[in-house]
């Protein structure tokens, strides 16, 4: 099915969709990289301000505006960050120089987005003395609008404000141009150091080259490179929207439950070992771990007023049918059906992934598999209807 | 006060690395190398580099970030670079020259102190990380010149430490044979074979106003404060007998004709000066992409 049905045709909702979807690309970006996920957000904010403080023409605002939002989802893409890397320290400290450049290279490829964005965030770590990354550029060679982000990075890193506006007057002449110090001191002075959060510049995304669910299976497909798993938000969406059409999901429910499919492995982004790795798909041992990212993922959704919907979704996947599971020890129907069908097709495509493992072993098929674990750990309708799916081989 | 130079044009290693990525380069030369940080770049991503360059501290500063995949600087050895060591006795008044025009005593002492503790070290490994990590420290005290109250006081030995440090991580292999030299354009082109060949060409009379951080650390190097970059470039091609258009135009055209055996050409060039080298590349090897990304940063690609 085709999501986001309901913006219609109106430019402004489809750029207010593709921004927050740019926001969650950002912030999946941020947990990768081992920060927060609202990160990307706050450094947006304070950038924002701060290129306004300097006059920056509305394009370039923009510009640096997202490039804030998409500085660190280049770690999506780092292969010292991948799951399972294993890298010399020295090596991967190198590789993870590379951050922006792949960020810069994912944004290219996202045509909505200003002209300048990419570039910027290729340059947002670059350092005045020529010590940054990636490409080591030095003093008047590094954009302006570059280093206004990499500024609102130190600052939103601090603690507070005054060690945020220390520890940029500490960088002056080494990672910050001494110019940029002193007018960033003034817009300290000036605005308090706590701007307000303004609304993202939609207007200065081009809705008309990127669709919306086409940024969504661009994220989601950069994930799975990320967790090793190519194509499996591919496949649970396929599994979820079937189950979803069988068992009458409304329309609504099931816009929620694509974007859910598609985004539910966020919470696990930035662990080395992916779900399906650690735990076998039906052990009572990974409630907890598997309980602990549906909360980042849900935590980081819910932030965000185009995916919230999805939210409730991601965060009760981890909940077993019968009240056992975390975080909540929801059971039966208190469970939303949305989250009952998605662990089902998680649990599927986890169980075709081991099928080789399984076959090898001896061991019982997936499908018996899946009908043992109805009524304890899954709804036993769904696994009904999910194995009369997979039985006649749809 | 002492004019540092804007920089008029900008190098991408990562965009350089896109551009070789998508012509399955993977090995490049660079004759003009300059500061080898895009080839440290292109080497930790698997490109087999080979550098040269007229300025003897490029070459040990590639020996350091290009050629050396194993030797670090432990923190020992970077305590013996940064201070004085007892017993020994050190020119420090090698660059009194300078002291009241661009530098303090105490800084011209240490310049003196660094180069004999530098020049005392024992690999090309070592050399090559602590004459650029140096050359830091050496440009923060110009810069510090311009913004006296803007950049904090550091204190000489902790700078120097803080860059070498800092420089030291850059050091990795890449299980290539990796190669600087001390030479001119046309013998590091003629005597080099690879998928690429990087050029990013003075411009005409650049010598005239070259960056006073580049020759004043080629100085340091060689001991000399009244070296002049006119001295390093004498005898060269684009020396002050490539002064004139026309004899710059001929320069240009005999690197170019030199590098018939690369496969791919990706020339480095700005707007301004595109008009100087375009023709002249068009006119090797008609199939030419131009990408522009910015005015000052402009590669033309030319194959075969």
């Amino acid at each position: 099915m085709t999501l986001f049905q309901d913006v219609g045709t109106d430019p402004r909702d489809q750029a207010a969709r593709l921004s927050d979807l740019l926001v969650a690309y950002g912030a999946i970006g941020s947990l990768a990289c081992g920060e927060r996920a609202d990160l990307g957000r706050r450094v947006a904010t304070i950038a924002a301000s701060f290129a306004a403080f300097l006059e920056f023409d509305d394009a370039l605002r923009a510009a640096v505006y997202y490039a804030a939002v998409l500085r660190s989802a280049g770690g999506l893409d780092n292969p010292a960050l991948r799951k399972g890397a294993d890298l010399s320290e020295r090596y991967a400290r190198l590789l993870r120089g590379d951050i922006p450049a792949e960020g810069a290279r994912a944004c290219a490829r996202i045509a909505a987005l200003p002209p300048l964005c990419a570039d910027l965030v290729r340059w947002q770590a670059e350092a005045w003395d020529g010590t940054g990354n990636p490409d080591r550029l030095r003093w008047d060679g590094i954009p302006i609008g570059a280093q206004v982000v990499h500024a609102a990075a130190v600052y939103a890193m601090a603690s507070d404000p005054d060690d945020g506006i220390a520890q940029i007057a500490a960088r002056s002449g080494r990672v910050l141009a001494p110019e940029l110090v002193r007018s960033f001191t003034m817009w300290f002075h000036t605005t308090g150091g706590e701007p307000l959060v303004e609304e993202p510049p939609i207007e200065r995304l081009d809705s008309s080259a990127t669709s919306a669910q086409s940024l969504l299976d661009f994220i989601a497909a950069h994930l799975d490179e990320h967790d090793g798993v190519p194509g499996r938000c591919v496949r649970i969406a396929a599994i979820a929207d079937k189950l979803a059409v069988r068992m009458k999901l409304a329309e609504s429910d099931r816009v929620a439950l694509g974007v859910a499919a598609r985004l539910y492995a966020a919470g696990g982004v930035a662990e080395q070992v992916p779900e399906n790795e650690r735990f076998d798909p039906l052990v009572r041992l990974a409630i907890g771990p598997r309980a602990e990212n549906a909360r980042r993922a849900a935590a980081l959704l819910a932030d965000i007023p185009s995916l919230r919907s999805a939210a409730g979704v991601v965060g009760a996947r981890a909940e077993w049918y019968d009240g056992t599971g975390k975080p909540a020890g929801a059971a039966h129907q208190a469970i939303p059906l949305s989250a009952r069908i998605l662990a089902v097709a998680i649990a599927c495509e986890e169980l075709g992934y081991h099928l080789a493992l399984q076959l090898r072993e001896r061991r019982t098929t997936p499908l018996r598999r899946l009908a043992d674990a109805a009524g304890t750990q899954f709804d036993p309708e769904v696994v009904r209807v999910a194995t009369a799916c997979l039985e006649n081989g749809s | 006060m002492i004019e540092l130079a804007q920089r008029t044009r900008r190098i991408s290693p990562s965009r350089l690395l896109e551009i070789l990525a998508a012509h399955d380069a993977t090995s490049v030369v660079d004759p003009f190398m300059g500061v080898p940080t895009h080839l440290n770049y292109l080497k930790h991503h698997g490109i087999t580099v080979h550098g040269g360059d007229l300025l003897e501290w490029f070459v040990r500063a590639g020996d350091g970030l290009v050629v050396n995949d194993l030797t670090v600087l432990r923190d020992a050895e970077i305590a013996e670079i940064v201070e004085m060591l007892p017993g020994r006795i050190y020119p420090i008044e090698l660059f009194k020259a300078w002291e009241g025009v661009f530098f303090t005593e105490e800084q011209c002492v240490y310049l003196g102190v660094w180069h004999d503790n530098v020049r005392n070290l024992r690999s090309d490994g070592q050399t090559g990380l602590a004459v650029y990590a140096l050359w830091n420290v050496f440009c923060y005290w110009l810069e510090k010149a311009r913004f006296p109250d803007d950049m904090p006081d550091v204190a000489p030995s902790e700078l120097a430490w803080s860059y070498m440090q800092q420089t030291e991580r850059w050091v990795a292999p890449n299980n290539k044979r990796n190669t600087v030299r001390h030479a001119d354009v046309l013998t590091t082109i003629g005597e080099l074979r690879a998928d690429a060949l990087f050029l990013a060409p003075p411009a005409r009379n650049a010598f005239h106003n070259a960056d006073t951080r580049i020759w004043m650390w080629e100085a340091w190097w060689q001991a000399n404060p009244y070296f002049t970059i006119e001295y390093a470039y004498r005898n060269s091609l684009f020396g002050a007998r490539s002064s004139e258009p026309h004899t710059y135009a001929h320069a240009l055209v005999s690197v170019v004709s030199a590098a018939d055996a690369y496969p791919l050409l990706i020339v480095q060039t700005t707007e301004q000066r595109i008009g100087e080298i375009e023709p002249i590349l068009r006119n090797a090897r008609p199939n030419l992409e131009i990408i522009a990304p910015y005015p000052n940063e402009i590669y033309l690609v030319a194959k075969r």
